[in-house]
């Protein structure tokens, strides 16, 4: 039986905040049948999706000085507490997951994704920076959930 | 020789949106008290003047992640006061159910993840979590079946699509409701369970005279229509809210505050109003736990409105069962109306307490006029006169002690200040 997978988009509709939706958009359309996408406006909405999940993909913007980079944290890493993710969200990311690991309710394989924005966010579109850089992400993306 | 202490919470913690807490006393009297909100204004009355009116649900749905339903509702009941529309029926009942959805993700929120921590001396959730994984874990799970419904009835969990003035822009399908059943009615015996367990801790004593303002409805515990209600016995149609409350300006918030213009004075509102209020409307089983945990009625006690909250998540669910099990899409989605001048206003219960919106409307559909007067601004100044009652009681211990304990009692009110913005740090100087 093959493994259950989920890929979380984490973003707003502001500016390059919105590459994590914008990538699980992309996904979806090339999703695989083990593979479940999910947009979210919140961390803490990944509690309510781990159940039965073996293997979780997250992706959500971090700040960069290099606008498109993509990074990759696996759960547990210490860089991740020091990771610079961005956003308004009620519970922080690392929060979120620390609390689902204290639940026991994190799957045994889970993945940060970070896709380097540049502050400030403006305005409702990506930029060219981050826009000319998701297909490759995306590609990334497929190529690394493909072999997970 | 005189002794002057400041007492600083500078950032509140574990309520929603950002404010902060000044206190300073000299020789033991309160000199200042400030609960400063200083997130900035929203402006989104100004936002909505010049927009079709049917705009209005999805916008004012924005100003909160996590009571967006109470936005849709108040704005929608408003809207169709304005237009001479009346949604009743099967329509009626499913606003009633999404708002259900609205008051089990946000109450459960508040009790197993802000609240509980305050009193099993926790700092937070995480720290709760590592003894008490069971309990976490029901109210996450309970969480999510308000989402659920959120989902199902408002199109997305997060800021819903699917409200309209008139009604829904889609009908949900009957399996798709019936489909919830079993999970809540594990959640109503799971949300009877997180009742009991609250209301077994240690409560402070603490009792105030609260003026308790609520919206009533004499054949249902009322979420979306109904007078106005208060303790001393008034009674008005939400038309008249500014008339007899009024918003005023403070130096230090950057939301109003209000009082009645009657007394001048403050009042209360949220899960302790509507339950001393609206205690016999509430469904079977939600009044039998109100009695089995001796809520005292009148309850005059801030901190129990734990209680409070964990029993309007039991009356949620109860009536979402209900809702859930007999639904019969029939009809249309929603009901026609000609665009015409108007005004209306609305009040309906949010979670967090009475949420009042006003808005005037021209021939052609558009705004003309907003006013929307959220629950944690009412709340506000009925906070800051808690705190003066409940200091004095508090000044022997650490300044880390008061600062704990005043954040406490703030967080009793599960104020949203992003909604407010309209809050919080505590800061507390002792100057010598």
């Amino acid at each position: 039986m093959s493994a259950s997978r989920l890929f979380v988009g984490i973003g707003s509709p502001h500016g390059d905040d919105r590459v994590g939706w914008e990538i699980a958009r992309r996904l979806s359309r090339r999703k695989s049948s083990s593979l479940v996408v999910r947009s979210a406006c919140t961390p803490a909405e990944l509690l309510d999706w781990l159940e039965e999940i073996d293997i979780l993909d997250i992706c959500d913007a971090v700040a960069s000085n290099e606008p498109g980079s993509l990074l990759c944290w696996s759960w547990p890493a210490a860089e991740i507490e020091r990771a610079p993710f961005r956003g308004t969200h009620d519970m922080t990311l690392q929060a979120a997951l620390m609390l689902a690991a204290e639940l026991k309710r994190l799957p045994r394989c889970t993945r940060i994704w970070g896709v380097g924005i540049k502050p400030p966010i403006s305005g409702d579109a990506l930029s060219p920076e981050v826009a000319a850089a998701i297909p490759n992400v995306v590609d990334r993306l497929c190529e690394a959930l493909h072999h997970a | 020789m005189s002794e002057e202490r400041t007492i600083r919470v500078e950032a509140l913690t574990r309520v929603e949106g950002e404010g902060a807490l000044h206190i300073r006393l000299n020789n033991g009297n309160i000199e200042d008290l400030r609960l400063n909100i200083y997130e900035p204004p929203r402006l989104f009355e100004a936002l909505l003047r010049g927009r079709a009116l049917e705009d209005v649900p999805d916008i004012t749905a924005r100003i909160c992640g996590i009571c967006p339903v109470a936005y849709q509702m108040s704005s929608v009941h408003a809207l169709e006061a304005a237009l001479g529309v009346q949604v009743t029926g099967e329509l009626r009942s499913l606003r009633r159910l999404l708002y259900c959805g609205e008051w089990i993700e946000s109450h459960a929120l508040h009790v197993h993840m802000l609240h509980v921590p305050d009193f099993l001396r926790y700092e937070s959730a995480l720290a709760l979590a590592k003894d008490h994984p069971d309990e976490v874990n029901r109210g996450l799970r309970l969480k999510k079946h308000g989402n659920q419904l959120l989902d199902v009835l408002g199109g997305r969990a997060v800021h819903p699509i699917n409200v309209a003035v008139g009604g829904f822009y889609r009908l949900p399908r009957r399996e798709e409701l019936t489909r919830l059943i079993p999970d809540f009615e594990w959640g109503l015996q799971a949300a009877i369970d997180a009742a009991r367990w609250v209301a077994g801790f240690d409560f402070p004593r603490f009792e105030e005279a609260y003026d308790f303002v609520a919206v009533s409805h004499p054949d249902e515990y009322a979420m979306c229509e109904g007078p106005i209600r208060t303790s001393d016995g008034m009674a008005i149609d939400a038309d008249l809210f500014e008339k007899y409350f009024r918003e005023q300006q403070v130096p230090h918030s950057t939301a109003l505050q209000a009082v009645r213009v009657d007394t001048g004075q403050t009042y209360l509102l949220g899960p302790l109003s509507r339950i001393n209020l609206n205690r016999e409307q509430l469904l079977p089983a939600a009044r039998r736990l109100a009695d089995e945990l001796n809520l005292e009625h009148p309850c005059r006690n801030i901190f129990k409105s734990i209680i409070a909250r964990s029993i309007e998540i039991v009356q949620a669910y109860e009536e979402a069962l209900s809702i859930l099990r007999n639904y019969r899409p029939a009809g249309v989605p929603r009901i026609k109306y000609e665009h015409r001048q108007g005004e209306g206003a609305a009040a309906t219960e949010a979670p967090r307490g009475l949420l009042y919106h006003r808005y005037g409307v021209d021939a052609q559909g558009l705004v003309t006029k907003a006013n929307i007067v959220p629950p944690t601004s009412q709340n506000q100044s009925q906070i800051e006169s808690d705190l003066r009652n409940y200091l004095p009681a508090l000044l022997n211990r650490s300044d880390d002690e008061v600062a704990r304990a005043c954040e406490r009692l703030v967080r009793s009110y599960d104020p949203c200040i992003s909604c407010a913005t309209h809050f919080l740090k505590v800061m507390l100087d002792h100057v010598s």
